[in-house]
């Protein structure tokens, strides 16, 4: 978010700089058949975080093809069977509420 | 502020900041928030964003004076919640000055700040956020 916000004040070194240190913290999730599946917390937060990271220099220049990839992603990680929202209808639907909060997952 | 409350506001200032982010002031050009490529908005959309965003502001959008308030109140750096600092000023930053708000310093001032922890934290290659206990891995 920052980066996006404060965008006009950052030189091309600082967006070469952020973009790789997103690339490292927001490394690519194990998705559909990884070690980890859509219900594990941290899979989730990394499935997001790869996808937030892509969406954040989308476009900018420093490396569209790996944002493209990032946000082409979405329906794999999230959306589609084996994606993390299938996987939280699934606990909503088994709890009778809402998507919302699934702290009893593992 | 508790980490629920910190992760309601960042959640309301993330869906604020949608509308908001090209919002300009007198420091900030609309070009230059232009410069950036948007995914879902597109460059007319992205002009009207700042003068709906004012408009909600001024006319007392219910939450967002407080959020405003909130973020234009921390003033304290150098702990483990510089995360927080760092998007506040940036959000502070984008938003630009809001009639009523008591802030600390000019907003060129907030965005310098939010730069520099950003050069930090990038430069230190840290992952994720400390407060959260789930980033250790």
């Amino acid at each position: 978010m920052t980066y996006d916000w404060i965008y006009p004040l950052l030189s091309s070194g600082d967006k070469q700089a952020v973009v790789a240190a997103l690339k490292v913290a927001a490394f690519q999730p194990g998705g559909p058949g990884g070690g980890k599946n859509a219900f594990h917390h941290r899979e989730v937060k990394d499935r997001l975080n790869y996808i937030l990271a892509g969406m954040a220099y989308a476009g900018d220049g420093i490396d569209d093809a790996d944002a493209a990839t990032r946000v082409g992603s979405y329906s794999t990680l999230v959306s589609r069977d084996g994606g993390v929202q299938p996987a939280r209808n699934f606990i909503a639907g088994s709890e009778g509420g809402v998507s919302v909060g699934q702290s009893d997952t593992p | 502020m508790s980490f629920s409350k910190r992760t309601i506001c960042l959640i309301l200032l993330t869906a604020f900041i949608a509308a908001v982010a090209p919002l300009q002031n007198a420091k900030v050009s609309t070009a230059a928030f232009r410069a950036h490529p948007r995914l879902l908005l597109s460059a007319a959309e992205a002009a009207r964003a700042p003068h709906q965003a004012r408009r909600a502001v001024e006319g007392g959008l219910p939450g967002v004076r407080e959020l405003i308030s909130i973020a234009a109140s921390r003033r304290r750096l150098g702990d483990s919640e510089y995360y927080y600092f760092m998007r506040d000023y940036a959000f502070l930053y984008a938003v630009g000055n809001v009639s009523g708000i008591s802030y600390g310093t000019s907003a060129a001032n907030y965005g310098a700040k939010a730069l520099e922890l950003l050069r930090k934290i990038s430069a230190a290659g840290t992952l994720g956020d400390p407060a959260d206990p789930d980033d250790g891995r």
